[in-house]
C-alpha cells in the first residue's frame, strides 16, 4: 500500500513538474525528448486495458473499433503540427500483433519508455516498478471483479501488452477517452457499493487509471488545448482545469472563508457592491440598491446549483482537489459572497419587496458617523414569532418573562459577553443553510426599545411598516433627512428613530423591562449590526447558549412542577409555556407551590365544597377534579397524584368513588 | 350518600399476640371493644382471618390511634400503617420500613405511626394515640428512630399493672377492660355534650353572634338548617354557624402563620376564649345536623 501511494504521490510529482522537473530517471534523455515525450507514454496500456475490460465495451469492440479510428483521424486533423506526437491517438485495440511477448516488458508508458532508455536490466527495472506492479496488478483485478469476466479480461490484457508493447516502438501516444461520463459514473456507483470505505485516492487512482493522470491528455480537454509549445506552462502549473465549474465542498468553502477573512470581506463586498467605493475598508458595506440585492441573490442560486452539481458527483475525484483550492480572485470572491453572513441576515421579505430598511448603526453616539459614512447598513430580518421563540431567543419553556437580569442593553457597551459566544465552525455550517439565524441571535437576545432606520426614499413606505405591523406601539421619529451628495449613495434617506412602548406591547403582565425584550423578541424587528462579525458576537449577552430542551428534560420539568408530560415535545413545549405564562415564580418548586395556592383559592371560592371541605367530608376524587378543571382550565394538565398531594396537604379527604358509606 | 357526619369513634389498633410477642395486627374499627372480643373468640361472629389460630390467641390491644373524622380516613391510616414501606403518607426520605417484609418489631409499627401522624392530612384531625399497655409506651417513649412532631399520646393506667406476668387470659381480661374503658370514657364526653348542644338548639331560632343571622333547627322547614358551631367546653355556651366560625379561624390562623388554608387546625372560641380543636367543632357540629344513631347509644 505504501508503495502504491508513493507511486502516486511519483507520479503526480512529474505531472506536476512537468517535463523539466523529472530529471531523475532521464539520465540518457535529451531535455526535449523528455519535454515532448512524457504525455504521450504516460498512460497507453493503462487506458486501453481500461477500455476491454468493460462488459460493455468488450460485447461491441468492433465499435470502438471504428470509434478510435475516426478519433485517431479527427484529431490527428486537428493538431497536425511538428510536436504533434503529444495528441496524436492510436488505437490500442486495433494492432494485431504477435503473441509470444513476455509481459513483464509491457508496462506504463512512461517508465517503460525510460526503462528501455535507462535501465538495462529487466530485474532492477521490475524491483523498482514493484509499486507500480502491485497497483496495477490491483486495479486489474478491481476491474475483472467488476465486470466478472476473469478469463476473458485476461485474455484481453494480454492481447493488449502485447499491443502497448508494438506501439511503443512507434512512440506514438494511444490515448484516448476511455469511458464517457455515464459509464464513469456507472462505474463508480459499483466502486462505492463494492468498497463503501474505499478513500478518496484510491479511486482517484482508478480514475486515473482509466483517463489518464493528467487533464491535458484527456481526448477532450486534449483537444480545447492550443499546441502543447504554448501551454505548457499553464497545463503544468494545474491539474484544476480551468473551464470546470468552480466549486467547493461547504467545508472547503468554510476553511476558505475562514481563513481568508480579511482579505476576502474586501474583495466580496467590493465586487458586490457594483464597484460602490467603501472608504472605511473595515465597515462591511453591501450596496444598498434593490438591484444589487437581486444580484447578489441571483449569484447564490448559481452558487447553490454548482453546490448541488459538486454534491452529485462529489465522489469523482475532482480535479480540484482540497488541496488545490485556486487562489485564483474569482473563486474566494464567490466563496465568500456565498458565505457571507449578511446574505442570510438579508430579510427574504425585504428583498421581495424590493424595499431596503437600513437601520443605522445603534449606539447614538456614533449616528454622525454614520451619516457620513452612508455604506455602514445593516439588516432587520423579521421571523415568525413561532421560531423566535424555538430559536432561543427567549424560550418560554426555559425561563419566564420575570428573568430580566441576564440579558444586556444594546446601548450599554460596557457589557461584555462571554467568549463561549463566539460563532463556531458549526453556527457557520447552520448558517449556510441560510433558514437559521443564531447569528442574528445575538442581536435578537438584546433588548431594544429604540432603533434607527435609515429609510431610502424610492421605497414604498407601506412595506416599511408591514414589516413592523406586529407591534403596537411604534413611534416614528424623523431624526434627520439627508440627501446624499456623494455619486455612490444615489438614494435620499431619512433617518428615523422607532420607539417601542413596551408597557403596551402584547404580554403587559409582566415586567417592562422584559417585555421589551420580549416584545423585540416576538414583535420581530431587530436589526444587525453594522459592524463586522467579532463586534456582534461580542454584543451578545451573558446568557448561557441554551439547547433545545430534550424531551425528557421537558418531562423532568414538567414532572417537578406538577403537570402530567404530554406525549409530543412540542405538546410539552405548549405545557411549560402556558405554565410559564400563568405562573409567576421562578423554579419549579415555586411554581408548584403556586399551583397549590390557585386550587385552594378555587376551594374558597365556592362554599359548599368548602363546606365539605372543613367537615372533613370524604370527596369524590374524580368529581373534584371535574370541579377545580371547570374553574381553573390548568388543572387538565396536571398530574394526578399533583391534586392528590394538593388534597393531603390541604386535609381534603378523598375517596374513590361514591359508592362506599361515609 | 346521605350526609356527612363525623363518626363518633373510629380507631385504628395494633394487636399483640400474647403467647407470641412478635406477632402483631394492624386494624381498624368504631367499636374497639367489640372487636377484640371478636379477634379473641370471644364473640363468634366475625373475625379477622390472621387472629384466628389457636396458638397465638389471646391478643392484647397495646394501643389505638382514634379521632378520625370519618371512616374513609382511619381506613387510610390503618392501610397506610400495614403498608408503610410505600404509602405515600410517609415521605421516602423518611421512610423507615423499607421493604414488605421489614419492620416487624414494635419499635418499627410505633414509628410508623409517628411518620403517619405527622403528615399534612392526618395532622388536620385531632388525632390520638392511646395505649393500654405499658411496656408499649415505653417504646413509645423511647423513640429509637427519633421522629419528632408533637403526638397526643395518653396511657391507660389499668389497675393491675403489676399483674403483667400473670397468665395469658388475665392478661386479656386487663386489656380488654382498658378498651372498655377508653371507649366508654369517650362516649361519655360526647354524649354530655351532645345533650347540651341539643339543648341549646332546642331554644328554637338562634342568631349567630358572628353574622348576626338566626337559624333554626328546631323548625319544620328543613331547607334552613346551617351546620351550627358549639364550644366543646363544658360551660360555654357559644354557638354560632360552622361557616363563620370557620372563617374566623382561618383568618385567625392566617394572621398566625401567613398561610392560607382550607381547615383550621384549632382556634379560640369568641366567647370563652379557650382553644377549640377544629375537628372537635365539626364533629359535634355534624351530630346535631344529623343525631342519627347518637341517641341509641
Amino acid at each position: 500500500m505504501d508503495f502504491d501511494a508513493a507511486q502516486r504521490c511519483l507520479k503526480l510529482a512529474a505531472g506536476v513538474a512537468g517535463e523539466e522537473g523529472d530529471t531523475q530517471e532521464t539520465d540518457g534523455e535529451s531535455y526535449l525528448d523528455e519535454h515532448r515525450e512524457f504525455p504521450m507514454t504516460q498512460i497507453p496500456n493503462d487506458s486501453s486495458a481500461n477500455v476491454l475490460i468493460s462488459t460493455q465495451i468488450q460485447s461491441k469492440l468492433d465499435d470502438i473499433e471504428l470509434q478510435n479510428g475516426l478519433r485517431n483521424s479527427v484529431s490527428q486533423f486537428a493538431f497536425n503540427t511538428p510536436t504533434l506526437p503529444t495528441q496524436a491517438r492510436k488505437t490500442a485495440p486495433k494492432r494485431e500483433k504477435s503473441k509470444a511477448n513476455t509481459v513483464r516488458k509491457a508496462r506504463t508508458g512512461k517508465k517503460r519508455k525510460k526503462s528501455t532508455d535507462a535501465i538495462k536490466s529487466i530485474t532492477q527495472y521490475n524491483t523498482e516498478r514493484f509499486g507500480a506492479i502491485r497497483g496495477q496488478r490491483r486495479t486489474k483485478h478491481v476491474m475483472s471483479l467488476l465486470s466478472g469476466k476473469h478469463g476473458k479480461i485476461k485474455d484481453i490484457v494480454d492481447t493488449l501488452e502485447t499491443d502497448t508493447r508494438s506501439i511503443t516502438k512507434l512512440k506514438t501516444d494511444t490515448q484516448f477517452s476511455t469511458y464517457n461520463a455515464q459509464e464513469w459514473s456507472h462505474i463508480l456507483q459499483l466502486l462505492s457499493s463494492r468498497f463503501p470505505r474505499c478513500p478518496e485516492s484510491q479511486v482517484k487512482a482508478v480514475f486515473d487509471y482509466v483517463y489518464g493522470e493528467s487533464d491535458e491528455n484527456h481526448i477532450w480537454y486534449a483537444s480545447q488545448l492550443p499546441p502543447p509549445d504554448s501551454q505548457n506552462e499553464e497545463s503544468r502549473s494545474s491539474h484544476v482545469v480551468p473551464d470546470s465549474p468552480l466549486v467547493f465542498t461547504l467545508s472547503q468553502a468554510v476553511e476558505e472563508c475562514n481563513s481568508n477573512e480579511p482579505r476576502s470581506n474586501g474583495n466580496s463586498h467590493h465586487s458586490a457592491t457594483n464597484s460602490q467605493t467603501d472608504p472605511q475598508g473595515d465597515l462591511q458595506c453591501i450596496s444598498n440598491t434593490t438591484d444589487e440585492l437581486d444580484s447578489e441573490i441571483h449569484i447564490n442560486d448559481d452558487m447553490a446549483r454548482a453546490f448541488k452539481a459538486q454534491m452529485l458527483r462529489s465522489a469523482t475525484p475532482s480535479p480540484a482537489g482540497s488541496s488545490q483550492i485556486p487562489n485564483s480572485a474569482d473563486s474566494p470572491d464567490i466563496v465568500h459572497r456565498e458565505l457571507s453572513p449578511f446574505d442570510f441576515t438579508r430579510p427574504p421579505r425585504l428583498a421581495k419587496s424590493e424595499s431596503t430598511i437600513l437601520p443605522a448603526p445603534l449606539p447614538s453616539t456614533k449616528l454622525e458617523e454614520s451619516f457620513k459614512s452612508p455604506s455602514t447598513v445593516s439588516y432587520t430580518r423579521i421571523s415568525p414569532s413561532r421560531l423566535a421563540g424555538r430559536d432561543q431567543l427567549i424560550d418560554l419553556t426555559q425561563e419566564s418573562f420575570n428573568v430580566v437580569t441576564s440579558l444586556t442593553s444594546v446601548i450599554k457597551h460596557d457589557l461584555q459577553v462571554p467568549a463561549t459566544r463566539t460563532t463556531t465552525l458549526n453556527d457557520k455550517v447552520i448558517f449556510s443553510n441560510s433558514t437559521n439565524n443564531h447569528l442574528l441571535n445575538p442581536n435578537i437576545h438584546a433588548p431594544l426599545d429604540e432603533l434607527h432606520f435609515r429609510i431610502c426614499r424610492n421605497i414604498n413606505a407601506a412595506d416599511v411598516f408591514a414589516s413592523l405591523r406586529e407591534i403596537r406601539v411604534a413611534q416614528w421619529e424623523v431624526l434627520s433627512s439627508q440627501n446624499n451628495d456623494s455619486e455612490e449613495e444615489e438614494n435620499e434617506y431619512d433617518i428615523l428613530r422607532v420607539t417601542f412602548d413596551p408597557r403596551i406591547s402584547r404580554i403587559s403582565l409582566k415586567p417592562p423591562a422584559s417585555v421589551a425584550a420580549n416584545s423585540v423578541n416576538e414583535d420581530l424587528v431587530f436589526t444587525g449590526e453594522t459592524q463586522p462579525l467579532k463586534e456582534i458576537v461580542g454584543r451578545s449577552p451573558s446568557l448561557p447558549a441554551s439547547l433545545p430542551p430534550s424531551a425528557q428534560n421537558l418531562r423532568r420539568n414538567l414532572r417537578a412542577i406538577g403537570f402530567k408530560p404530554k406525549r409530543t415535545r412540542s405538546e410539552m413545549l405548549d405545557q411549560l409555556e402556558s405554565a410559564s405564562q400563568q405562573l409567576k415564580g421562578t423554579t419549579e418548586e415555586q411554581q408548584r407551590q403556586e399551583i397549590f395556592d390557585d386550587l385552594t383559592a378555587v376551594v374558597e371560592k365556592s362554599p359548599s365544597l368548602l363546606e365539605r371541605v372543613y367537615t372533613f367530608e370524604p370527596v369524590v376524587f374524580t368529581e373534584l377534579k371535574r370541579f377545580l378543571a371547570e374553574k381553573h382550565p390548568l388543572v387538565l394538565n396536571l398530574e394526578e397524584s399533583t391534586i392528590r398531594e394538593w388534597a393531603d396537604r390541604m386535609g381534603i379527604c378523598l375517596r374513590s368513588a361514591n359508592d362506599g358509606q361515609q | 350518600m346521605g350526609i356527612h357526619r363525623v363518626p363518633e369513634f373510629y380507631c385504628c389498633y395494633l394487636l399483640r399476640s400474647v403467647p407470641k410477642k412478635q406477632s402483631f395486627y394492624i386494624g381498624s374499627t368504631p367499636n374497639p371493644v367489640r372487636r377484640l372480643r371478636q379477634h379473641n373468640g370471644l364473640l363468634t361472629n366475625g373475625s379477622a382471618f390472621r387472629t384466628k389460630q389457636a396458638n397465638l390467641r389471646p391478643w392484647e390491644m397495646v394501643l389505638c390511634v382514634y379521632g378520625f373524622t370519618s371512616k374513609i380516613a382511619a381506613l387510610q391510616f390503618e392501610h397506610a400503617w400495614q403498608h408503610s414501606y410505600h404509602t405515600h403518607f410517609i415521605s421516602d426520605d423518611q421512610r423507615i420500613v423499607k421493604n414488605k417484609t421489614g419492620g416487624r418489631s414494635i419499635h418499627h409499627k410505633l414509628g410508623n405511626i409517628r411518620l403517619l401522624l405527622k403528615n399534612a392530612y392526618f395532622q388536620h384531625m385531632d388525632l390520638v394515640v392511646h395505649f393500654f399497655d405499658q411496656e408499649a409506651r415505653k417504646v413509645w417513649d423511647q423513640n429509637r428512630f427519633n421522629i419528632h412532631g408533637d403526638v397526643v399520646a395518653t396511657a391507660s393506667e389499668p389497675d393491675g399493672s403489676v399483674l403483667a406476668s400473670q397468665n395469658a387470659e388475665t392478661l386479656a381480661a386487663t386489656n380488654l377492660a382498658c378498651v372498655e374503658k377508653l371507649f366508654f370514657d369517650v362516649q361519655a364526653i360526647d354524649g354530655r355534650r351532645t345533650s347540651s348542644h341539643d339543648k341549646a338548639l332546642s331554644h328554637g331560632r338562634i342568631t349567630c353572634p358572628i353574622c348576626q343571622e338566626s337559624f333554626n333547627y328546631m323548625s319544620e322547614v328543613d331547607t334552613t338548617k346551617p351546620l351550627a358551631a358549639f364550644c366543646p367546653e363544658e360551660d360555654c355556651t357559644f354557638v354560632s354557624h360552622l361557616s363563620c366560625l370557620h372563617r374566623i379561624f382561618l383568618d385567625d390562623e392566617q394572621l398566625m402563620k401567613g398561610t392560607r388554608k382550607l381547615i383550621p387546625k384549632s382556634g379560640t372560641c369568641p366567647l370563652c376564649e379557650k382553644i377549640i380543636s377544629w375537628p372537635t367543632v365539626v364533629k359535634y357540629s355534624t351530630w346535631a345536623r344529623d343525631p342519627g344513631t347518637t341517641k341509641d347509644k
